[in-house]
């Protein structure tokens, strides 16, 4: 019961794009990161992370460079678009209609 | 939106293409980095660095398949997978150089053969005819009780007059000029066409220069005027626009040119370079009913059906036939579509040559289908490893059909240069095939646009169901079996086996029903060629000699004929020499009604007999033997007396003999043609049957004297010493030499004559003989193939059997069983298919049945032996197998 239920379709792309989107990072920045926020109920598995960030950029979502990180290594730091941006905000509003609807629905009092 | 994703998606695309390795190498990297980080994490919390490593891995879930995820998501998913497959598969077809070959051969030679006899079908049959509209274009005959027949001028003429259900209409022939000699050329035979004035407004062809034929030009007595060919005006003109109103000489007369067609325009057959109007050149003399010799040719009006139009003409043709009870003439009209006209004769043994190529096609299908699956079974375990490694089903697929796909592409490249060169060689012979008689509306056989695209289409599904039949297959089988399976197994499945076999099968059928057609189409040729034509044709040589009748009448005929005969005869190593106006084997020339003295017929009805004249010592000449009575003297004849004319001479043939006089009683009998004054021709002498073609049997024959001076048109026929080639440019200088303004022409040797008759049937039976050896081959490597791969399949259940006592002569058994199997299932069902083939080709075979059990027997002999032959080496090799290396192999 550790692991979270899978994620919803799409979801994914919502949480990496918004976690990009406070600062560029590398990917296994975005993964500690991802657990950090959510309290480790979030966890993506380090598997389905990389193929997820590669077709964020395929997307042109975000962008990748190669940066020295915090450790003098090199890394590669994935940041936010400006099609990025538009795609978080159009994802952002429609998981918070999503998320509405169902917090109304499990929300109905029982008669 | 969609363009901005492009904008970054296409570089980030072609880096993954063209900087393949770099990007691998960051991926690494990044991979690389992530990794490390979850080590040194694992550790700071206190694992033993293998550990940290293991859980490192275990996170991953499955490194080589993130891997190969991302590369998915980074991929111009086909164009770069495509890239990787071609180069994956090109490197896997060039270390299998047999493989590669044989199957790419076995295409090129499917897909070649299917484009050449494409392109003479396409030619003759599909391409439409190069006139506007050209399918409300419709050939009117006169039919005599349903039997189609050619039309004569004056029926023609009525027709014109009282039909509404036509735009325009035109009956005319094919007619041979001579055209006048100019400058430093000499006079020159050419090919002309004579038709009444509206033949280009049916056919709707407007002249490149000046005008066509005006209702004014075709009269009798009119100015006599012609419409020349673009060859002929580059020819003869140097393609001078003042052209038209100079003058071009044809038999002797002076004709004004009035227009020029365009290039490549020929009617009714391509090679014409002249027409006239044929009122204007023949006069009068059409006005008799049952002068049929003219093809009528209309052109449907708006909105009419071919039936409704041709049920009009045929109203009007049953009318005259009640109105005129005395001439024989036609009992009703038919029409056939035009384009219809060129493969009346031949369009059944194009349809089979057509069905040969395709089943040749299927053959080379199969076999590479066959080739395909056993490569890839013998690859079962490379694919169960990369499946392991991360391939996806869809992606090993996607690599199997691009593998075969890339296999079609190099046998199609290969199949279209060899479609080309036959297409070249069919094109030199293409009359041989196409066959057309008075009317060719075929065109050039050749490589075009629409052959090109055939090939093509033939191509891609050849390729797709060569190649997607082996991966479909894959597709639905367990990848892991090759794992499990591959290593150690006595058997392979049945199913498997159970497929090859069957397609097996098939090809020996397919095979065999092409070797039973190509067998009888050789016999065909063969009985054509043991035909005796009744002549003896050794060192024989023909010319045609055509005097104009402009200038000469029969009298001046007559003497031109004996002048030429003596100085032919005077001429050194020339044993015989004789005159006649029909070669024998060269075709019909003509026939005639005729009266029998005292044997009177119903007002208008004739016997009917073919029609020759030939001078004094033509069957002597020929060989043909005289049976009874004399040969012609020079003194036959009915004299040049319209008001006197004498008794003349006539001799016939065998079979007219037994025809009308079957008592014995010829000799001495009076015939004439025409009414019961015309002058009578006593029977003199009767002659040995010759055929008029080697297809058809002798029919009755009359000849009349040729010294009377009535053809003009005729064969100066010699006997030689020698070569008798060597004797035309001789006859060419004595023939100018009694007048220049008459050729010499169409030079041919008795034995070619004989030889062109058979020509066809050689051709088609040399055509269908390749294709039926081809199968063959194509069946060998085959049956070669799949019995090797299923002995190698075995090897280790024959090494049990013969550890266990079984002896060489029971594997031998065993493995000959294997083969054998699928062969005589196949000519089981190949001998079904042939009987029930050969009898809807029946009729176009000669001397032979369609059933002929020689054949039927023979054919099926021969692919059973060719079988064994291609069963040899893997019997061989089944019955050397060694027990204990067998057992080990695994």
């Amino acid at each position: 019961m550790s692991k979270p239920s899978d994620l919803l379709q799409g979801t994914l792309d919502l949480l990496l794009l918004k976690i990009l989107a406070l600062e560029p990072q590398h990917g296994w920045a975005v993964s500690q990161r991802l657990k950090q926020v959510s309290s480790n109920i979030l966890q993506v598995s380090d598997g389905s992370l990389y193929p997820a960030l590669h077709k964020l950029e395929q997307e042109g979502w975000i962008r990748a460079e190669w940066k020295t990180s915090e450790l003098g290594r090199r890394a590669k730091f994935y940041s936010l678009t400006v099609l990025g941006r538009k795609q978080l905000n159009k994802e952002s509003a429609h998981w918070e209609r999503l998320s509405d609807a169902i917090t109304a629905v499990v929300k109905l009092s029982e008669a | 939106m969609r363009l901005a994703h492009w904008f970054f998606s296409i570089p980030l695309r072609l880096r993954s293409i063209f900087q393949r390795d770099r990007v691998e190498a960051e991926l690494q990297e990044e991979l690389r980095f992530h990794f490390d980080r979850r080590i040194e994490q694992e550790v700071a919390a206190g694992k033993t660095p293998e550990d940290a490593r293991r859980e490192a891995v275990r996170a991953m879930d499955g490194l080589e398949q993130r891997k190969e995820e991302c590369r998915d998501a980074r991929r111009v998913s086909l164009l770069e997978s495509v890239l990787q497959d071609v180069r994956y598969a090109s490197r896997g077809l060039r270390k299998k150089p047999g493989f590669t070959i044989v199957a790419a051969l076995t295409l090129a030679l499917g897909i070649g053969a299917n484009s050449a006899i494409f392109s003479v079908i396409n030619a003759a049959m599909l391409k439409p005819l190069p006139y506007p509209n050209p399918n409300r274009l419709i050939l009117l005959f006169e039919s005599f009780d349903a039997v189609p027949n050619v039309v004569s001028y004056a029926n023609f003429a009525d027709w014109e007059r009282d039909s509404h259900d036509f735009s325009a209409m035109s009956a005319g022939r094919q007619n041979t000029f001579t055209l006048g000699s100019s400058g430093s050329v000499g006079p020159e035979r050419i090919e002309g066409g004579i038709y009444t004035w509206a033949l280009f407004k049916t056919l709707g062809v407007e002249p490149i220069l000046g005008r066509t034929f005006g209702p004014g030009d075709d009269r009798t007595g009119s100015p006599r005027v012609a419409v020349i060919s673009y060859a002929l005006w580059q020819q003869r003109f140097g393609g001078s626009p003042d052209v038209v109103h100079r003058q071009i000489r044809l038999d002797g007369v002076n004709c004004d040119i009035i227009g020029v067609m365009p290039q490549g325009f020929g009617y009714p057959t391509r090679d014409v370079k002249v027409w006239t109007p044929i009122r204007a050149l023949l006069g009068d003399s059409l006005a008799e009913r049952s002068w049929h010799q003219l093809y009528a040719v209309a052109r449907l009006g708006d909105g009419i059906t071919p039936k409704a139009a041709t049920s009009e003409v045929d109203g009007i043709q049953r009318r005259l036939h009640a109105q005129f009870p005395a001439s024989e003439i036609g009992t009703g009209a038919s029409g056939l579509p035009l384009r219809d006209i060129t493969t009346y004769e031949s369009r059944a043994s194009l349809c089979v040559l057509l069905g040969a190529v395709g089943c040749l096609l299927l053959i080379a299908c199969v076999n590479l289908a066959n080739l395909l699956i056993a490569r890839t079974s013998q690859r079962q375990r490379e694919f169960s490893v990369r499946a392991a490694l991360g391939a996806g089903r869809s992606r090993l697929i996607q690599q199997l059909l691009t593998e075969s796909l890339l296999l079609t592409l190099v046998g199609s490249a290969a199949g279209l240069l060899l479609g080309y060169a036959l297409t070249t060689i069919l094109g030199a012979h293409a009359s041989l095939l196409i066959r057309a008689d008075d009317i060719d509306t075929s065109a050039p056989v050749r490589m075009d646009a629409a052959v090109f695209g055939f090939t093509v289409l033939v191509s891609i599904v050849t390729g797709l169901a060569a190649g997607l039949f082996p991966a479909w297959r894959f597709a639905r089988g367990e990848l892991t079996e090759g794992l499990k399976e591959g290593g150690r197994s006595a058997t392979s499945g049945h199913r498997q086996q159970r497929l090859r076999t069957g397609l097996i099968s098939a090809e020996v059928a397919l095979s065999l029903v092409l070797l039973i057609i190509a067998c009888l189409m050789i016999r065909s040729f063969t009985e054509l060629r043991g035909i005796r034509p009744g002549v003896n044709a050794n060192d024989v040589l023909t010319a045609a000699v055509s005097v104009p009748d402009s200038r000469y009448g029969a009298e001046a005929v007559s003497r031109f004929s004996k002048t030429l005969l003596e100085r032919a005869k005077a001429l050194p190593g020339v044993k015989a020499a004789a005159l006649v106006n029909c070669v024998p084997v060269a075709g019909y020339c003509g026939d005639n009604g005729f009266s029998i003295e005292g044997r009177p017929l119903p007002e208008g009805q004739f016997y009917n007999a073919l029609n020759r004249s030939a001078s004094p010592g033509y069957w002597e000449t020929i060989g043909v033997p005289l049976l009874a009575g004399r040969d012609f003297t020079e003194r036959d004849g009915r004299g040049f007396d319209p008001m006197h004319p004498q008794t003349s001479a006539l001799i016939i043939s065998e079979s007219m003999a037994q025809k009308w006089w079957p008592d014995g009683h010829a000799l001495g009998q009076k015939v004439y043609f025409g009414g019961e004054d015309s002058p009578r021709y006593q029977i003199v002498g009767i002659v040995g049957d010759v055929l008029i073609d080697l297809e058809k049997t002798p029919q009755p024959t009359l000849y009349t004297p040729q010294f009377e001076g009535r053809h003009s048109d005729f064969y100066l026929v010699l006997r030689t010493e020698g070569n008798p080639s060597a004797y035309a440019s001789p006859i060419r200088r004595i023939v100018s030499g009694i007048d220049p303004e008459v050729p010499a022409f169409r030079f041919r040797t008795m034995d070619e004559i004989l030889g062109h008759s058979s020509q066809t049937r050689a051709f088609t039976a040399i055509l269908l003989g390749s294709f039926a050896t081809l199968a063959l081959v194509l069946s060998a490597v085959g049956l070669y193939g799949v019995l090797s791969y299923l002995i190698a399949q075995r090897t280790t259940e024959i090494g049990i059997r013969m550890a266990l006592g079984a002896s060489r002569s029971e594997v031998f058994r065993l493995a000959l069983f294997e083969g054998m199997k699928p062969t005589l299932a196949g000519l089981a069902v190949g001998i079904l298919g042939a009987v029930a083939l050969a009898r809807m080709i029946q009729s176009t075979l000669f001397g032979v049945k369609a059933t002929d059990p020689a054949t039927f027997l023979l054919a099926p002999a021969i692919l059973l032996l060719t079988a064994l032959l291609a069963s040899l080496v893997p019997i061989a090799r089944a019955t050397n197998v060694d027990p204990i290396s067998a057992l080990r192999s695994d």
